[in-house]
């Protein structure tokens, strides 16, 4: 019985570990479709061409990967794909940062000029 | 057959050689320029300090990709090295947005200075313009101030003239008044002297007295006594009788009490005849004391 019980076990995990494994690439693929979605082109493309490239060429190798069944592939490519989104997100940060930097210092040459008319 | 020993030994020692270059291949060049990356990256201290945790996987990363390099995995080092490039890319933006806010913070504080000094200024401006305003205003009212106190003084002193119009008209009617540049010159012709002398005669002095009796009422009032004679005599005894009998007229009004501080008195001779000297009436005429009641 202890055996029949085991042996159950065992041949439960054999099934549902690939099925698991699948559900979880799918998600992945999933979340970081919507996270490039998410980001704005215009300032994606302006901010960080390369990577934004990047993060949808890998997004859509993933893709081709889990059309293929490849679920290892799928998930590698997924993250690579997160992590470009990533990069583009902060250096959309760091580009609007700079902008303030110039603009403060715009102002405050400014603010020198007419301070010393 | 030693050569053939020697051949052999010589193509295995090769063959080992060359298993060995193969079983331990060079890292690639893409893998030592994302190693290099990474070194650069924390070494950076606000690079190491923003970007601690991406540092951390990118070390991770780099190392399985080494890993699998060595072990031809190529799969597994292909993604390995690309989460170790982002994960540097991603160390490096974080870095430099530390940066830029530790610059917006330095130019806010500059921005903050210069408008202080630019408000500093403006107010040591409006200080100086409320200062210069009040000096005006203080320069106004003290020649607001003295324009009054002159007003005042015109007053009193156009006051003072018509009293002493009034005064003279009606105590000094009895004398012939001409009016001068120096004030009103009342010249009084009927003076009798003793003949050749200073000395005023009893009636002389009654003919004074309304001059003494004014003077007296009208203490501010100063005046002038000039004496005249006729062309008789020569002219340096004309003048010095003239001058004494104008110090006669002057010294009388001094014993009546009025200040000799304001009297002068003079001669002037035969020079200055009023008529001709010719007949008897003009010599008359032209022997006279004139008292000018000075403006």
């Amino acid at each position: 019985m202890k055996r029949l019980f085991v042996a159950a076990c065992a041949s439960s995990m054999l099934v549902l570990a690939p099925a698991a494994f699948a559900q979880e690439s799918r998600d992945a693929l999933i979340r970081t479709e919507a996270q490039i979605q998410s980001l704005n082109a215009a300032d994606a493309a302006a901010s960080a061409p390369d990577a934004f490239a990047e993060a949808q060429l890998r997004l859509t190798e993933a893709k081709s990967a889990e059309d293929k069944n490849n679920r290892k592939e799928s998930t590698w490519r997924s993250s690579e794909a997160a992590l470009n989104v990533e990069i583009v997100q902060e250096r959309i940060k760091l580009r609007a940062l700079e902008r303030t930097v110039s603009e403060i210092e715009t102002g405050i040459a400014t603010l020198r000029r007419e301070l010393n008319s | 057959m030693t050569h053939f020993l020697k051949s052999s030994a010589g193509i295995a020692a090769l063959s080992l050689f060359l298993g060995a270059c193969a079983s331990a291949p060079d890292p690639s060049p893409r893998l030592l320029s994302a190693e290099a990356s990474l070194q650069k990256a924390k070494s950076d201290p606000v690079t190491a300090a923003a970007g601690r945790t991406a540092l951390a996987n990118a070390t991770t990363s780099l190392r399985n990709a080494r890993e699998s390099f060595l072990d031809r995995k190529d799969d597994e080092y292909t993604h390995a090295i690309r989460m170790g490039e982002g994960y540097v890319a991603l160390a490096d933006a974080r870095g430099k947005q530390s940066e830029a806010n530790r610059r917006i913070e330095d130019l806010n504080k500059q921005r903050s200075e210069i408008v202080l000094a630019a408000r500093s200024r403006e107010l040591n401006v409006a200080n100086a313009a409320t200062a210069d305003a009040e000096a005006r205003a203080t320069a106004s009212g003290r020649v607001a101030a003295d324009a009054v106190a002159d007003s005042a003084t015109s007053e009193a002193a156009r006051q003072r003239a018509e009293t002493l119009l009034a005064a003279m008209k009606s105590e000094l009617a009895d004398y012939e008044q001409q009016k001068t540049d120096l004030g009103t010159t009342l010249v009084l012709r009927d003076l009798q002297f003793a003949s050749a002398s200073d000395v005023l005669s009893q009636g002389a002095q009654g003919r004074l007295a309304p001059l003494a009796s004014f003077l007296s009422k009208q203490p501010a009032t100063r005046i002038q006594i000039l004496g005249h004679t006729d062309s008789q005599g020569s002219e340096t005894y004309n003048v010095d009788l003239s001058a004494r009998r104008a110090a006669s007229v002057g010294a009388y009004l001094t014993s009546t009490g009025v200040d000799a501080g304001r009297i002068t008195t003079s001669g002037r001779g035969e020079g200055v005849p009023v008529a001709t000297n010719a007949t008897a009436a003009g010599r008359a005429i032209n022997r006279r004391v004139e008292v000018t009641i000075l403006d």
